[in-house]
């Protein structure tokens, strides 16, 4: 093992790290300590709170989210928006059309995107309670 | 159609009395909310009770001078600057999602009461929390006092007859003047709005700490709503549509008004206009309004605040709707604008100016041009007490309470955190009397500073077991380096003829120093956490796993 762990994790299979694919399906990955580790988030033990795995999942998902965003929004309006002339102007709606597929639908497809991601895919776990800590510039100073 | 603009008149000064009285009230109305907890806890974070109204409307601006600046952009540049500002269609997901749920959980598990405090607690790590804490303190304190320049200055607006609109209007650098003549130089006006600014905004956030900060937030929050859906309604009825607007404003600049890379003026040298958009920075924009905004000392506080993930989970969609309404319409807005008033001076000015010219014809008009005209005075307030919390914190739990003073009893704390407010916000007073040259270089080099050094050490506590405080702190180190070595570097290499004029950094490849320095920081703070020991089992199981139900 690379880096002693206090408990045995199971890296991609065992986790939901984004939805719960068996272990099986990855004949060729290798060992779970080095792909729980490696890959950096992808550690489940045993006993991790929902709360972290819920939140680990939906980090990744709005990430993957924001790549889709800024590739479709950035390509477009370099293709449609860059350099023409102004006979080739057309309008929606009042908006340019390029600033209309490239801006403002995306706008209002990720306003939608994110109502829907808040109400089916977020999940709600209790925080937990405030621990009190004990007083730590003494333990500091010992 | 460039009619002499009219002046403010007395509706922006009554608003601007209303806003005050409002925050003030709202200030005792928060100090009577918080007597039932503990000091530090209740006067730094509201004792963790944020509501979905409160934790979505507050995170609205970033900083007054952002909500400012979008504005004179518009008006400038044009159509492209909606794809400049476009990635604010995922700061509501991208700023709750990514790191709301840990972070709260997290501060709980901690029991942290500020940012520093947190990473301190949970990599164990009293070398890590002086390193935030210093961080915070020198990005946030340029920030904060470039703010009351701002707010003096909307202040000497609503004085009638003053004759002036412009927000960022120059002062002359101290270094020019001599010191007898000094009292001669200075603008009296200036100098009464800087005072009563101060006084203000210094004043509620004492009495009612971070719950009255972010109540007032959410106040001009609202303010801002209404006054630019107004706006809008009015610009519209008045251009007759927004295609014609944007015809008038292209007969007015040139196509490039419509297109990418924005309408530039042409330098005689070169004879080259300025890109004020390539792609490269579209793409860099995407990167700083998302994850620059995910992971600033302020945002995290709020994270810490709130009261549970249903409310995480409701002011994603809050903030959505609200983004909607603010930003498209202030596009359009400021797009017609560049119709009517072909020729501004200045550009900060199109706001205001507008507000003036679409009321003025009817009765009651000064009060919606007031109402107007008070949004960014609002937005400036709120991002001058929310800093002022975040610094205050910073100085009296963090490092008096930290190093100097651990057994301080609560009368104690409270004494000096007051102290520290006041003495905190005469200093930024006396800088702000004759603003130096350099200070709003400082502040683009902060804001971009902040935005790379936190994102990665947070991402860290938040989801990675194997990360130690030696990771997190070349993490914040690296991510803050790479900015300032970037940032030097464009002071001594040619200009690209792209982005803005002044204070410009050295753009590697065409991507802002954000793009270079939180993947920096992430490497850093990756490898050295794999090259140095692991943190105790003992600590990440209390910081990651499930806790004994019963305590």
């Amino acid at each position: 093992m690379l880096w002693p762990v206090s408990r045995p994790c199971h890296g991609i299979g065992e986790g939901d790290l984004f939805f719960r694919i068996p272990r099986s399906a990855f004949p060729l990955l290798p060992p779970f300590h080095f792909t729980s580790y490696a890959a950096g988030m992808a550690t489940i033990a045993d006993n991790e709170d929902p709360v972290v795995r819920s939140s680990r999942r939906e980090a990744l998902w709005i990430f993957l989210i924001w790549c889709v965003t800024l590739i479709y929004c950035v390509t477009y309006c370099a293709a449609y928006g860059y350099g023409r002339s102004a006979e080739e102007l057309t309008f929606v709606l009042g908006f340019p059309s390029w600033v209309f597929w490239g801006v403002i639908v995306p706008w209002g497809v990720c306003t939608v995107l994110s109502a829907a991601f808040t109400w089916f895919v977020i999940s709600d776990d209790p925080l937990g309670a405030e621990i009190e800590y004990p007083d730590e510039p003494e333990r500091d100073h010992a | 159609m460039p009619d002499a603009v009219p002046e403010a008149g007395w509706g922006l000064p009554t608003v601007l009395v209303i806003v005050i009285v409002a925050s003030v009230y709202l200030g005792t109305l928060a100090q009577r909310a918080m007597a039932k907890s503990g000091f530090l806890k209740g006067f730094f974070l509201g004792n963790r009770g944020l509501g979905v109204w409160a934790m979505a409307l507050t995170a609205t601006v970033q900083s007054g001078g952002t909500f400012m600046g979008v504005p004179s952009y518009i008006y400038t540049y044009g159509w492209i600057v909606a794809l400049w500002i476009g990635s604010y269609m995922l700061v509501p997901l991208t700023g709750f999602g990514i790191l709301g749920k840990r972070i709260a959980q997290l501060s709980r598990r901690t029991g942290a009461v500020t940012v520093p405090e947190l990473f301190r607690r949970r990599f164990d790590s009293p070398a890590l929390g002086i390193v935030a804490s210093t961080f915070i303190l020198i990005f946030l304190s340029f920030l904060f006092i470039a703010q009351f320049k701002a707010g003096a200055i909307v202040m000497k607006i609503a004085i009638p007859n003053s004759g002036a609109l412009a927000l960022a209007e120059e002062l002359p650098a101290a270094s020019d003047v001599a010191l007898l003549s000094l009292w001669d130089s200075l603008d009296k006006k200036y100098l009464f709005g800087l005072v009563i600014f101060a006084c203000t905004v210094v004043g509620y956030t004492l009495i009612g700490g971070f719950l009255a900060s972010v109540w007032t937030d959410l106040f001009q929050s609202v303010l801002m709503w209404f006054g630019v859906l107004i706006l809008l309604g009015l610009t519209l009825y008045h251009v007759g549509g927004l295609e014609n607007a944007t015809r008038t404003a292209i007969e007015n600049t040139g196509p490039g008004y419509a297109y990418g890379p924005g309408y530039g003026a042409v330098n005689p040298e070169t004879g080259q206009a300025r890109e004020f958009l390539p792609v490269s920075l579209a793409v860099s924009m995407f990167v700083i309004w998302i994850f620059g905004g995910v992971a600033t000392p302020a945002g995290l506080v709020r994270l810490m605040a709130s009261k549970d993930t249903a409310t995480l989970r409701r002011s994603v969609l809050v903030l959505s709707l609200y983004n909607c309404c603010i930003y498209i319409p202030l596009i359009v807005i400021c797009i017609a604008a560049r119709g009517i008033m072909p020729d501004l001076d200045k550009s900060d000015e199109v706001i205001p100016r507008m507000a003036l010219m679409m009321t003025q014809d009817f009765a009651g008009g000064s009060l919606v041009a007031g109402l107007i005209l008070a949004a960014p005075f609002g937005a400036i307030m709120a991002t001058v007490s929310t800093f002022l919390i975040v610094i205050s914190s910073g100085i009296v739990h963090d490092i008096y309470q930290q190093v100097f003073h651990p057994h301080a009893d609560e009368k104690h704390l409270k004494r000096l955190t007051r102290i520290v407010m006041i003495v905190v916000g005469m200093i930024a007073v006396l800088a702000n009397i004759k603003p130096i040259d350099y200070l709003q270089a400082l502040i683009v080099f902060c804001t971009s500073g902040a935005a790379a050094t936190f994102l990665a050490p947070a991402l860290l506590a938040a989801y990675w077991r194997r990360a130690n405080a030696a990771g997190a702190i070349a993490a914040m180190v690296t991510g803050a380096s790479v900015v300032l070595v970037l940032f030097l570097v464009g002071q001594f290499t040619p200009d690209p003829n792209f982005g803005p004029t002044s204070m410009r950094p050295y753009y590697l490849f065409g991507l802002d120093p954000v793009v270079w320095g939180i993947p920096g920081s992430l490497l850093a703070g990756v490898a050295v956490s794999l090259f140095t020991p692991p943190p105790s089992p003992e600590l990440v199981a209390r910081m990651f796993d499930r806790l004994p139900a019963t305590k």
